[in-house]
C-alpha cells in the first residue's frame, strides 16, 4: 500500500524559483482584486481567506511580503495592465524555454490550492488538530464539523485563515478560468487536472476501504481514529434518518425521499448506501490530514433534512433528480463539479428530460456528474400536448413560415392587437403554460434550497435549461440572492457550527455557470443584476429570434416582445448568443442534435 | 452461473504501457471499430473505462476495460488500476524500441501492485502498419513473452489486424483460468457503489 503517497498530492510549487512564486502570488492578487461578484462584506472575507491559501502555497509567508500584494492592486490603480505584465512575464519565461512547463504546473497547484488540498493547508489543519487533539480519540468522537471550526478559530489568532479543505468554491473556479486565460493556458487543462484529482480522491477513498476490511495491517492509531470517526458519523447519520421529506407529512408527494434525492445528486462512490456514506465522510491519512471528502462531493453536508414544503411552494407534485448516465458497468468516478439540467416541456413523452441532453454530457472521457431535473411531468406532457395542437393550426403555421416571421413579430411588437386568430390559437397553450411557469417558480425555489443544503456537495454546480427549464434556473437564482443577501443561509443544524460559519460565511453558495436557452424572462428587469450576483464565471442567455412560440405566448401573457428568449439581454455580465441557426424555434430545443449544437457553440468549457 | 442481467461473468482487463504506443487507439478500435490520426486524440488522463460486451462459446461476458495513461504526469494512484483485474495487456511500439525495452519496468509495477499471480498477461506489439519502421522484429518480442511467461500478439489499431484476436485469446485465457472469475459472491467485480445497497456493504469481489 501506498501509505506514503496518500497524501502527497503532486505540486509543483517548490520547484519554481522565489521570484516566480512572487510573481503568481501578484497576479492571484490582481486577478481576484479584478473580480467580483456580490461585492459584500461575505465575499471580501472569502477573498482574503482564498489569497492567504494561495500566499501559504507558495510560500509567500512574510508578512511584510503579503501586505506589499495585498495593496498592489490599490497602488497601481490600473489592474489590467498589472496582470498583463505579470502574466506575460510567465508566457515570455516559458517561451524561452520553449515549452508550456510552469504554466501548466500552476494550473496544476492553483487547482489544487482551490480545493484547500494543498499540503500547506492540510498541514495547518493538521497542525490545529494536534494542538487540540489532548484528548486523543475522544476529539474525533465530537461533532466532526467541530474539528474544522476548531482548526479555523485557532489559526485565526496566529495565521490569517486559509480556505476550508476539500471545499471547491465557484468563485475559486472562477478565478481559475481567468488565470488559465491570462497565462495563455487552455481551459482543457483545468478540467485534465481536476479529472486527475477526481479520480485521485476516488481511488484513494478505494484504498482505505480495502484497509479498513483488513483492519488489523493498518496503523493501530490510524484504525482508532477511523473507527471513531465512523461512529460519530453514523451517529449522525441515524438522528438525520428520522427526519426525511416524507416523514415531515406535508403530504406532499416529492418524487423522491431524501436518501433518493441525496443518492440523487451526490457523488455516485458517496451514494452506494448510508453504510458507505459515513465512511466516505472522512479521510484520515497517515499523517492524520482529516479531508472532509463527503462535503467535498455530496451528502456529508447532510442532505435536505425535514424539509418543509412552504407554503410558498405548494402545489409542487414532482421533483426529483436523474442521473444522465446510467450505465453503471464502469466505476463512476466524480466529479469535481456538477451540471444539472432541466427540460421546459415533454412533447413526447418523459424521457424527454434526459434524451436532449444525453449527447453532450455522455462522453465518457470527459465525464461529469450530470443530473437532469424533473418537475411535475404532468404539467410539462399537457404542454407539450398543448404546443403540438397549437403547432397544427394552420394560422400558427402561416406564421412559422420563416418570410413572414419578421412582418408577424413587428405586428406583434408595434400594436395590442393580436389578430383574432392568432389570439384563438394562442389561447390553447395559454392555461397549460401559465400553470407550467408556477410550477418552475415552485421547483426553482425548492431547487434553491437543494443546494444551500449542499445536496451537490461542495462543488461548484452548472446550471443549464430551456424554456420552462430556464425559468426553473432563473427562480433558483432570485432566491439564491435574496436570502444571501440577508445571510439567511446557515446550516441550521448545529448553534456552535453555525456560529462559525456565520463568522466565515462559509456557505455562500454560488452557481458557476448558468446557460438559460430559450427563456421566458422579460430582459428589461433590474432583476438580471440580482440573479447575476450569485453566478461566479459565465452567465450565458441564448435566444433564436425566429422562436415564434415563444413570442407568442409571451405576448399575450405579459403584453412585451422584450423576452430573454427573443433578444440578447443588455446586461454586462450576461453573454448572450444567437442561436436561431441551429434551431426550428422553441420546439427545436428538445433535440438532441439541436441542443448538443447550441451548447458546443457556447463552448460550456 | 449466469447473472440475472445474462453475464457469465465481469472482466477487468487492464491497458498498460509507455505513452503513445496507441493503448486508447487499441481499445477504440476494439469498441467502437474506428481510428482516430495522432493529431486528433489527446493524451489519456488517468484512466478511462470502456465497456464492451463479448460472446464467448455461446456465454455473453462483459468486460470493462481500463485505459491507463501512460504519461507519469497524468497517473494516479496506480496501484488501484491493478485491484481485482483478471487480464493485463501490456502494449509496445514496434517502431520504438524504448517502448519494448520499458515493458520490464511495467512487468516490475505489475508485480508490485498487482498480487494475484493468475492474473493473465499478454503482451502487444502495436503499429504494424508501420513495417519499413520497424525496430523490433516478431522473433525478438516472441522470445521475450515466451521468457515472461505471457500471451504475445502483434495488431495495428490503424489496419485493424489483430486487435479482436488480441482481446478474443485474452478473454479465452482468463475463461480458462476458472480461480480468476468464479467463486465470486456476485458474477461482478467492478466497485459497484452506484446501487443503493441497503446493508451498505461494499464488495468488490477482489482476489488481488
Amino acid at each position: 500500500m501506498e501509505k506514503e503517497n496518500l497524501i502527497k498530492l503532486p505540486t509543483y510549487s517548490h520547484t519554481w524559483t522565489s521570484t516566480q512564486r512572487f510573481d503568481l502570488a501578484a497576479l492571484c492578487v490582481n486577478i481576484v482584486a479584478d473580480s467580483s461578484w456580490s461585492s459584500n462584506d461575505a465575499e471580501k472575507n472569502w477573498k482574503r481567506r482564498f489569497l492567504a491559501s494561495v500566499f501559504h502555497h507558495l510560500a509567500v509567508d512574510k508578512r511584510v511580503e503579503q501586505d506589499v500584494l495585498l495593496k498592489m492592486p490599490e497602488e497601481t490603480g490600473d489592474i489590467s495592465s498589472a496582470i498583463n505584465l505579470l502574466s506575460s512575464s510567465f508566457i515570455n519565461n516559458d517561451e524561452e524555454r520553449e515549452q508550456r512547463g510552469i504554466r501548466e504546473e500552476i494550473i496544476s497547484d492553483m487547482v489544487i490550492i482551490c480545493l484547500g488540498l494543498s499540503p500547506s493547508n492540510l498541514e495547518n489543519v493538521d497542525k490545529q488538530l494536534k494542538t487540540n487533539d489532548n484528548s486523543g480519540e475522544n476529539f474525533i468522537k465530537e461533532k466532526i464539523g467541530n474539528v474544522i471550526s476548531n482548526a479555523i478559530s485557532s489559526s485565526d489568532s496566529s495565521s490569517p485563515p486559509t480556505i476550508m479543505p476539500a471545499e471547491y468554491d465557484s468563485r475559486a473556479r472562477a478565478i481559475l478560468f481567468k488565470l488559465a486565460f491570462y497565462i495563455n493556458i487552455s481551459p482543457s487543462n483545468i478540467r485534465s487536472t481536476e479529472k486527475v484529482l477526481a479520480q485521485y480522491l476516488y481511488f484513494m477513498r478505494q484504498q482505505q476501504l480495502e484497509a479498513e476490511k483488513n483492519g488489523s495491517q493498518d496503523d493501530h492509531e490510524i484504525q482508532g481514529l477511523h473507527t471513531s470517526a465512523n461512529e460519530s458519523l453514523n451517529e449522525r447519520e441515524k438522528r438525520k434518518k428520522k427526519w426525511r421529506w416524507m416523514a415531515t407529512g406535508v403530504g406532499v408527494v416529492v418524487g423522491a425521499t431524501a436518501i433518493g434525492l441525496t443518492g440523487g445528486l451526490a457523488a455516485p462512490f458517496v451514494a452506494g448506501g448510508i453504510g458507505a456514506i459515513t465512511g466516505a465522510s472522512i479521510i484520515v491519512t497517515a499523517a492524520s490530514n482529516v479531508v472532509l471528502m463527503g462535503s467535498l462531493f455530496g451528502i456529508a453536508g447532510g442532505g435536505l433534512t425535514g424539509y418543509n414544503m412552504h407554503k410558498r411552494t405548494q402545489g409542487l407534485k414532482e421533483f426529483a433528480f436523474t442521473r444522465v448516465i446510467q450505465d453503471d458497468s464502469s466505476p463512476l468516478i466524480p466529479s469535481l463539479y456538477v451540471n444539472i439540467v432541466i427540460s421546459g416541456y415533454l412533447l413526447e413523452d418523459n424521457n424527454e428530460v434526459i434524451t436532449p441532453w444525453l449527447p453532450t454530457f455522455q462522453n465518457g472521457a470527459n465525464y461529469s456528474d450530470t443530473f437532469a431535473l424533473t418537475f411535475d411531468t404532468e404539467i410539462l406532457r399537457s404542454l407539450g400536448r398543448a404546443f403540438r395542437r397549437f403547432l397544427a393550426e394552420s394560422v400558427v403555421k402561416a406564421v412559422a413560415n420563416s418570410a413572414i416571421q419578421r412582418t408577424v413579430f413587428a405586428a406583434l411588437a408595434n400594436s395590442l392587437l393580436i389578430p383574432a386568430s392568432l389570439m384563438k390559437a394562442v389561447e390553447m397553450i395559454s392555461n397549460p403554460w401559465a400553470l407550467g411557469a408556477d410550477r418552475a417558480q415552485k421547483a426553482g425555489l425548492v431547487l434553491a434550497d437543494v443546494l444551500i443544503e449542499r445536496v451537490q456537495g461542495k462543488r461548484p454546480t452548472v446550471l443549464i435549461g430551456y424554456s420552462l427549464g430556464a425559468l426553473v434556473i432563473w427562480h433558483c437564482l432570485l432566491e439564491l440572492a435574496k436570502k444571501q443577501q440577508y445571510g439567511l443561509i446557515d446550516t441550521g443544524k448545529n448553534k456552535f457550527l453555525t456560529h462559525f460559519f456565520l463568522i466565515l460565511n462559509n456557505n455562500y453558495i454560488c452557481i458557476n455557470l448558468v446557460v438559460l436557452i430559450g427563456a421566458p424572462i422579460s430582459t428589461q428587469t433590474s432583476k438580471w443584476k440580482n440573479a447575476s450576483s450569485v453566478v461566479g464565471r459565465r452567465f450565458i442567455n441564448a435566444y433564436a429570434t425566429n422562436d415564434i412560440v415563444l413570442g407568442l405566448i409571451y405576448r399575450v401573457h405579459s403584453l412585451d416582445l422584450n423576452v430573454a428568449g427573443l433578444h440578447a439581454v443588455g446586461f454586462e455580465k450576461v453573454e448572450n448568443y444567437d442561436i436561431t441557426k441551429f434551431t426550428s424555434g422553441h420546439l427545436g430545443y428538445r433535440e438532441p442534435e439541436t441542443l448538443t449544437k447550441i451548447l458546443e457553440e457556447i463552448k460550456l468549457d | 452461473m449466469a447473472g440475472i442481467d445474462g453475464y457469465e461473468a465481469t472482466l477487468k482487463i487492464l491497458l498498460i504501457g509507455n505513452s503513445n504506443v496507441g493503448k486508447s487507439s487499441l481499445l477504440l478500435r476494439f469498441t467502437d471499430d474506428s481510428f482516430l490520426p495522432q493529431d486528433d486524440i489527446a493524451a489519456t488522463i488517468g484512466v478511462d473505462f470502456k465497456v464492451q460486451d463479448m460472446l464467448f462459446e455461446g456465454k455473453k461476458y462483459k468486460l470493462t476495460i481500463w485505459d491507463t495513461a501512460g504519461h507519469e504526469r497524468f497517473r494516479t494512484l496506480t496501484s488501484s488500476y491493478y485491484r481485482g483485474a483478471q487480464g493485463v495487456i501490456l502494449v509496445y511500439d514496434v517502431s520504438n524500441r524504448e517502448t519494448f525495452d520499458q515493458l520490464e519496468n511495467w512487468f516490475d509495477e505489475l508485480r508490485t501492485y498487482c498480487r494475484n499471480k493468475d492474473v493473465v498477461k499478454m503482451i502487444v506489439g502495436n503499429k504494424v502498419d508501420k513495417e519499413e519502421q520497424r525496430v523490433i522484429s516478431r522473433r525478438e518480442a516472441e522470445a521475450y513473452a515466451r521468457k515472461s511467461h505471457t500471451l504475445f500478439l502483434e495488431c495495428s489499431a490503424k489496419t485493424r489486424y489483430g486487435v479482436k484476436e488480441a482481446f478474443e485469446e485474452l478473454v479465452k485465457k482468463i475463461i480458462e483460468t476458472p480461480s480468476l472469475w468464479q467463486k465470486r459472491p456476485s458474477p461482478s467485480n467492478n466497485i459497484d457503489l452506484t446501487r443503493p445497497k441497503d446493508d451498505g456493504k461494499q464488495d468488490d469481489g477482489c482476489n488481488c
